[in-house]
């Protein structure tokens, strides 16, 4: 078996934990948005970034899902 | 009664705290997910905490099941799959491709519909790039994930380097540009537990 992988824990830059958020949410529980993501008034960057909105409810593989 | 967290799934028997799956062992946490960001790193450092004991196949964030049997029950629909997942977890990590963000024009719509086109642009660009990656065997696999201006490869570990050097050299080719490269990541966007829901225990 191969060596395992670093993988990435360091999540302070702000466009790594837009990698993160991009891979780790399931489909159906996030919607489009956009964000600008400035310091001190100067823009760093533009992305696309999925917001999890919604009540907890929704987020639940539980009965209403079940039931449709 | 105690909702549940699915954090993912390994061979073997289960350690303390983890479930049992036959020859499959899935780590849960209690409770709702906590929504936004600070959820999402949570999860993540779950994710990296379990696979430093051997490979893992990690379940997506925001999940949650009213009870460890509807867990349990949903996972049994799916125990077919955890095997090659698995061996995938072991050979190969995922890392993020990101297009240079285009910049920002002045608010109107007739920019923001360029903008989109624009998008549209990079992303067929992103798909076509993933394909030929997979066809000339530096990737394993690819996919977009929900963001347009970023791919997913699956790159096997011992040829890292080497197929970092390949996609580097044909982004640049393609975009004119070097690529942000960020990894290498759980197989978030390649594992088999997505989509998981108590729909397939029903």
């Amino acid at each position: 078996m191969p060596a395992r992988p670093d993988y990435i824990d360091d999540l302070d830059e702000p466009e790594t934990l837009v990698d993160l958020l991009d891979r780790v949410l399931d489909i159906g529980v996030s919607i489009s948005g956009d964000l600008r993501i400035s310091v001190a008034n100067v823009e760093l960057l533009y992305v696309g970034l999925r917001l999890v909105l919604g009540d907890s409810e929704r987020l639940l593989g539980g009965p209403r899902e079940a039931e449709t | 009664m105690t909702k549940v967290r699915l954090i993912g799934v390994a061979a073997g028997e289960a350690p303390p705290g983890w479930i049992a799956l036959g020859e499959f062992a899935a780590l849960i946490e209690p409770g709702a997910p906590g929504l936004g960001v600070d959820g999402a790193r949570r999860h993540h450092a779950s994710v990296l905490a379990a696979s430093r004991r051997g490979p893992f196949l990690p379940a997506p964030f925001g999940r949650a099941w009213p009870s460890t049997a509807a867990l349990v029950a949903a996972l049994d629909a799916r125990t077919d799959a955890f095997a090659a997942g698995l061996a995938l977890a072991a050979d190969c990590a995922e890392w993020s491709v990101r297009a240079p963000e285009l910049p920002m024009e002045a608010s109107s719509g007739r920019a923001w519909l360029r903008g989109q086109a624009r998008r549209r642009t990079t992303q067929t660009a992103l798909d076509t790039l993933g394909a030929e990656m997979k066809r000339e065997g530096v990737a394993v696999d690819w996919r977009r994930p929900h963001d347009g201006s970023s791919l997913a490869l699956l790159i096997h570990v011992e040829r890292m380097a080497s197929a970092m050097d390949a996609l580097r050299q044909r982004f640049e080719a393609d975009f004119a540009a070097l690529p942000r490269l960020a990894g290498p990541w759980p197989l978030y966007s390649f594992t088999c537990l997505r989509g998981v829901s108590a729909r397939e225990a029903a």
